[in-house]
């Protein structure tokens, strides 16, 4: 006869099991094959495994176009996390004051985000392109002489990417903001109201400090979502990362290496494991940063 | 210990699970072929084949449905498709998990990378009638004597040209002329503002041609990129130069995704496309007249791209007889009949070619006269870092940053790098 304690726990473990077989298989199984790969040269076709201890990770750091990638990836996080953390705080607060038509302005800012991203990097590429509108309109304006090639020019090209991702991140981002604003007290701003605080001051040491747990939850998925940027940059340099590797980016240079004609899938995984690494500490020291000032 | 035998319990209990849906499958497979009553007297009949592809148009999907169906009702072996996506992405995952098809569509492209890796079951050349084809299309799939693939039907470049702007018998007769002279300025001052002469794209798979002119090489000691040889770079110069100076730009340029976007809303009066382009233009831009003519030779010699897709068994299928008798059928006259003309696609046997009477669309003749001399698009296993550095650096070039000399240098340079750190 089995206990009762122990048909209990029994029970427990028979509804946990197909939670565990799934997750067991599909995550645990994969990183651990995926380690287990990123320490051997490997050719998945043939089967053929080599032990070659750390030289995958070794040529990471010594590889010049995996510098490069690392270099524009960070420097796109650094652009974009800020800048579509930012707008979309300001825009929630916008949004969330008393002007007429606000539904219609939340509803008209949300459909960036429900655009595909492949069809928003067909949108953009048009837009930027030589004898596209945004050219068309700032040689109008005197603003350039000549019309500039932002898609071919290394020196643009990753710009319009991230242009883009602000642009189509920042209003999922402002409905989050928003959700929590209408939570926020009223009278605290009133409050504010009497000691003759302006808006800007209202936003800077009501809205932001009020908001604090939710920046911390828009900066992680925003470190996390930009880390592995792929799409974008694939369609925009048709899978090269050009021109010049200017918008070769991690994730890009892991697709290449794993696939095509390449089968170099112990390096591409032990690039992948680093870039893990990367955004693991990259959004332990975002959290830590937001936390440590004091609030209010 | 009682620990231990919970922990027992629920392995079995999982087990018990795995094992039910296993004995499920077992069960409902032989229910699949019982309904089947076979036609012909043949030992194959009944035998079911799955045939990996991507999805084409609908025309495309239709003429597949077709040949399929024929195919069944001749050999009473039922075939399964499947549609792969992202196809060399997609197919490489289910070879290396071994659910790929017997079955599956080869890119010429890809096809030397699937031959070293061995997943290409080699073939019997005769059994296909392999040389009733083009001779370019047959040797694409030949690998140290023995063929790997047969190919379905395939695509050259020719020189479209809009019969509003263009007169065709002002067209210079050689590419050196064109790039050169002053046929494009002298064009383009006539046409609307804002119109190009002529669209061109910074990829070597439209170039090799070009690049290899007088039987030099891109590729030297099999793997490593050669784009630094002189000859190479004379080859590309004209190309480069009449870049540079603006005479042709690249659609991207015009703000199109494509050659064919750019021709069919006039912003360019000219481009070098491949015969997939006609489709497109006749449904979404019939109001455009156009001709077209084989691309000018350069260095005294007719030159184009060829690209070509084959059928080839998987080394490890299930039906490989089977798998035979469906790519027999499927680029014999018959099966290849219906398939290019429905899909209108080009042939790859001269005799379907001649039976179809393909060449009685005077848009076709040019890419038909091409099949013989053309390139096919292909080099090797490391053609695509190759050709990515190649994209990398061309730009620079073209935008007189850096000579072309000092452009090819830096991409030969990446590329060896790569391919020599991949190797190891």
């Amino acid at each position: 006869m089995i206990k009762r304690k122990h048909f209990a726990a029994l029970m427990g473990w028979g509804f946990l099991s197909p939670a565990i077989l799934i997750i067991g298989t599909f995550v645990f199984a994969s990183i651990i094959f995926a380690l287990y790969i990123s320490f051997h040269k490997v050719n998945l076709f043939t089967g053929y495994f080599e032990f070659i201890g750390l030289d995958n990770y070794i040529r990471i750091f010594t590889d010049n176009r995996t510098k490069i990638a690392f270099i524009n990836t960070a420097t796109f996080v650094a652009v974009v996390v800020p800048l579509q953390t930012f707008l979309a705080m300001v825009m929630a607060a916008v949004l969330n004051s008393y002007i007429k038509g606000k539904n219609f302005y939340r509803t008209i800012f949300f459909l960036p985000t429900l655009t595909s991203s492949a069809a928003l990097t067909m949108i953009f590429m048009f837009l930027f392109s030589l004898t596209g509108p945004i050219n068309e309109i700032a040689t109008k304006l005197n603003l350039i002489a000549q019309p500039i090639n932002f898609l071919n020019d290394p020196k643009f090209a990753l710009k319009v990417i991230m242009s883009m991702n602000v642009w189509s991140t920042v209003p999922y981002f402002m409905t989050i903001y928003l959700a929590s604003l209408q939570e926020l007290p009223s009278s605290l701003y009133e409050a504010a109201d009497v000691d003759g605080a302006t808006a800007v001051q209202k936003f800077f040491h009501i809205t932001i400090p009020y908001l604090k747990p939710i920046t911390t939850f828009v900066l992680l998925m925003g470190i996390i979502g930009t880390f592995q940027m792929f799409d974008q940059a694939y369609i925009f340099s048709n899978g090269s990362g050009g021109p010049e590797n200017s918008t070769l980016t991690v994730a890009l240079l892991i697709y290449r290496n794993a696939f095509g004609q390449n089968n170099t899938m112990g390096f591409a995984t032990a690039m992948s494991i680093v870039l893990s690494i990367v955004i693991f500490v990259a959004t332990m020291v975002a959290k830590k940063l937001n936390q440590s000032e004091s609030l209010y | 210990m009682k620990k231990f035998l919970v922990m027992v319990l629920a392995v079995l209990l999982v087990f018990g699970m795995l094992t039910g849906c296993q004995n499920k499958a077992e069960v409902a497979q032989p229910s699949a072929s019982e309904t089947n009553n076979a036609p012909a007297a043949n030992s194959l009949a009944g035998k079911t084949l799955t045939v990996g592809r991507w999805g084409g148009n609908d025309a495309e999907t239709a003429a597949f449905k077709k040949v399929l169906e024929d195919f069944t009702v001749k050999t009473g072996i039922k075939v399964e498709e499947k549609v792969f996506a992202d196809y060399n992405t997609e197919l490489q995952v289910a070879l290396v998990g071994g659910t790929a098809p017997d079955v599956f569509y080869v890119d010429a492209y890809m096809a030397p990378f699937f031959i070293e890796q061995g997943v290409l079951m080699p073939l019997d050349g005769a059994k296909f009638e392999i040389d009733k084809f083009y001779e370019p299309l047959k040797n694409a799939f030949v690998q140290d004597g023995k063929l790997y693939a047969v190919s379905k039907d395939y695509s050259t470049l020719a020189l479209y040209y809009n019969k509003k702007y263009v007169n065709e018998n002002d067209i210079p007769k050689t590419l050196e002329e064109l790039w050169t002279g002053n046929f494009l300025t002298e064009l383009k001052s006539k046409l609307p503002k804002g119109m190009a002469a002529m669209t061109y794209n910074q990829d070597l798979a439209r170039k090799m041609y070009v690049a290899q002119a007088g039987g030099l090489d891109i590729v030297k000691d099999e793997i490593f990129a050669n784009l630094t040889q002189q000859g190479i770079i004379d080859n590309l110069k004209p190309l480069i130069e009449a870049a540079q100076g603006g005479k042709i730009v690249t659609p991207q340029d015009l703000g199109s995704g494509w050659n064919g976007d750019a021709f069919g809303n006039e912003q360019t009066a000219m481009m070098i496309e491949g015969n997939w382009v006609l489709g497109h233009l006749k449904n979404n831009f019939s109001n455009v007249e156009f001709g077209v003519i084989e691309i000018p030779t350069y260095k005294g010699k007719k030159g184009s791209m060829v690209f070509t897709v084959g059928y080839g068994i998987n080394a490890v299928a299930k039906e490989k007889e089977a798998a035979a008798e469906f790519i027999k059928y499927v680029t014999g006259p018959v099966g290849m009949s219906t398939w290019t003309t429905g899909a209108g696609v080009l042939p790859s046997r001269k005799d379907v070619t001649d039976a179809t009477k393909a060449a009685a669309d005077p848009l076709k003749v040019p890419h038909i006269a091409a099949a013989v001399y053309a390139t096919p698009w292909q080099k090797g296993t490391t053609m695509d870092t190759i050709n990515n550095e190649f994209r990398n650096y061309i730009p620079s070039a073209v935008k007189k940053e850096r000579t072309l000399e000092a452009a090819l240098k830096l991409a030969e340079e990446e590329a060896n790098k790569t391919i020599k750190a991949n190797k190891q």
